[in-house]
């Protein structure tokens, strides 16, 4: 595990840094993974990154921490929020071009905190110039040196260092410790369901059942959102025609979150090609998004967690 | 004291001014036959000052200018007056004649702008009210004299590092410049706060004084972000050249330099 390092111990001076990695870096390393679009790695973390450009406030002064996970399988980013929410996003090894990863002897991976919001502002660092260049990327990490990152486009460089430091293990949220009800819908159809909701309110009641449609009521509701804020009292239902793919263990689970919490996995909902949204009797709610980048070989996926409010608990067991 | 002219391209003179009024409201404009000038400047040490220098056929043609004090004429004017004026001008697509004159016997002074539509006879006038300088305070104010030892290289494309340089205000108010000549990619822009930092490298070469660059050559300097970012603006200006002049443990200098005009800004440094 990576202790804490110094900002300044980066391992490189301009005339030596060729832009490819000389082999005297990449020795040693940890990590050493390779891929010739930043943006397509910027667009996958912007989803879990909280705090953006839209806050009041000045962006140095809320900065996001976020967990990083090294394996064989991949690179992993976790942002949690207490024990209520966790977003997490996983590059995986074989988006990259190379990807070298050499732990440390009788360790699987590699585990430490560091700063998200500078390393989005370094992955953007050359967007918003020519948009159809390319900007290659290499990420590096070494046993006490800071988290690198290097970017190359055209004739200019940039290098990140991002200071390591100790964290616990992300937190494990198991679905399937308690029955769920499962949906699978387009990011497109949800978005408009999520749009309907005042967002004044503190928080949301999500009703996910089974319909079983009757002479009266062929076609039941199955998904319900309600919100109560200051405007009053919002509600927008939807049946089974809006959804790809139900499977229902419960006929009916509903439980409230905070609009806050649920707000990222929405706004994830725009650069999403369909969710699939899991919610548990035990009251854990599970987004996992199917990123769309401009890399089409396969979407990455970003995972939200989301534990109900425990004052607004309301189960119907029916 | 007699200034009239014709603006000669409303638009050449529109773009310098939005540059420079992003800088400071009030500006000293400096007529003469030969160059015309705008000088932002300010008592306080910290601040930016920003001299543009143009040859006067840039701006002004058919003019007819003369006063006691070999023929210039300084006056104290708001920018945004001018801004306003000159969008006009733009608009209108006719003749824009310019003069100084006091209205209606009064001694306050103005500057009269008369915007006349060929096709269909329309004509605008504007009045912009200047503070006319007389030449003993004019003295007072002097382009600042640097020392010589400094370390002159020519700038990447403006809109490029300003890009850059605006992701680079996420993360710290203070932006360190470094030139290295014996680096390959000598130029350095970089930020850094406790957990992290940021460094972009550009490609750059050097501006032929006569002298040789020597090959060992480096100097870093602070400064402010945003004063920074409010210089790179001048990319609008489409400048041929852009001359950056670091003088350490004194200021930094940006020359943007285009055909017979230059707009010289110098940034106070951090320590």
């Amino acid at each position: 595990m990576s202790d804490h390092s110094a900002t300044s111990g980066v391992n490189m001076s301009s005339t030596n840094y060729s832009g490819t990695g000389t082999t005297s870096q990449v020795e040693d390393a940890n990590l050493v993974a390779k891929y010739d679009n930043a943006r397509v790695i910027a667009s996958v973390l912007q989803t879990i990154l909280l705090k953006n450009k839209s806050d009041e406030f000045k962006k140095k002064d809320t900065q996001q921490l976020a967990i990083v996970t090294l394996s064989h399988s991949g690179i992993t980013f976790t942002v949690e929020c207490g024990k209520q929410f966790q977003a997490t996003a996983q590059l995986k090894a074989s988006l990259f071009a190379t990807y070298m990863f050499n732990p440390p002897p009788n360790e699987e991976s590699i585990i430490f905190k560091i700063n998200l919001s500078i390393l989005m502002d370094c992955l953007n660092i050359f967007s918003g110039n020519n948009s159809s260049a390319y900007t290659a990327i290499t990420i590096i990490q070494r046993s006490g040196q800071p988290f690198t990152v290097l970017l190359e486009e055209n004739a200019t460089q940039t290098s990140c260092s991002l200071k390591t430091m100790n964290c616990d293990a992300p937190l494990e949220f198991d679905i399937d410790c308690a029955p769920f009800n499962r949906l699978l819908v387009s990011a497109e159809n949800l978005l408009e369901a999520f749009g309907e909701i005042d967002y004044s309110s503190q928080s949301v009641n999500i009703w996910i059942s089974n319909p079983v449609p009757t002479q009266q009521a062929p076609n039941p509701p199955m998904f319900r959102l309600t919100t109560n804020g200051s405007a009053g009292s919002f509600q927008v239902e939807y049946g089974e025609e809006l959804f790809e793919y139900k499977e229902c263990n419960k006929p009916t689970i509903t439980y409230s979150f905070p609009l806050a919490l649920i707000q990222p996995a929405i706004k994830a909902l725009a650069v999403t090609n369909k969710t699939r949204i899991t919610m548990n009797a035990a009251g854990l709610l599970n987004f996992q998004h199917f990123i769309m980048t401009e890399e089409k070989k396969f979407p990455h996926l970003v995972e939200f967690y989301i534990v109900a409010q425990q004052d607004t608990n309301e189960m119907h067991m029916g | 004291m007699r200034f009239n002219a014709k603006v000669a391209t409303a638009k050449r003179l529109l773009k310098v001014v939005q540059i420079i009024m992003k800088i400071k409201n009030d500006c000293i404009l400096h007529i003469a036959p030969d160059a015309t000038k705008f000088i932002i400047t300010s008592d306080a040490n910290d601040t930016m000052q920003v001299w543009t220098e143009a040859k006067t056929y840039l701006f002004f043609e058919e003019t007819v200018i003369a006063s006691l004090n070999h023929n210039m004429i300084a006056m104290q004017i708001q920018l945004h007056h001018l801004k306003q004026v000159l969008q006009s001008a733009v608009n209108v697509n006719g003749d824009t004649l310019v003069r100084l004159r006091k209205k209606d016997g009064s001694n306050v002074p103005f500057l009269t702008f008369t915007i006349t539509q060929s096709s269909r006879s329309l004509f605008l006038t504007q009045d912009i009210p200047v503070v006319v300088l007389s030449a003993q305070i004019l003295s007072g104010f002097v382009e600042p004299v640097l020392p010589t030892n400094n370390l002159n290289f020519f700038m990447p494309a403006l809109k490029h590092v300003q890009n850059v340089v605006e992701k680079m205000k996420n993360i710290s108010d203070h932006l360190t410049i470094e030139v290295n000549t014996n680096s390959t990619q000598a130029l350095c822009f970089s930020v850094e706060t406790g957990t992290g930092s940021i460094k972009t490298f550009y490609d750059i070469s050097y501006p032929e004084l006569g002298n040789p660059i020597p090959p060992d050559v480096s100097a870093t300097v602070k400064v402010d972000i945003k004063k920074f970012l409010k210089t790179l603006q001048s990319h609008q200006i489409e400048a041929n050249h852009v001359v950056c002049c670091v003088y350490e443990g004194s200021s930094l200098v940006l020359h943007v330099m285009q055909r017979d005009l230059t707009i010289s800004y110098y940034l106070p440094l951090i320590y």
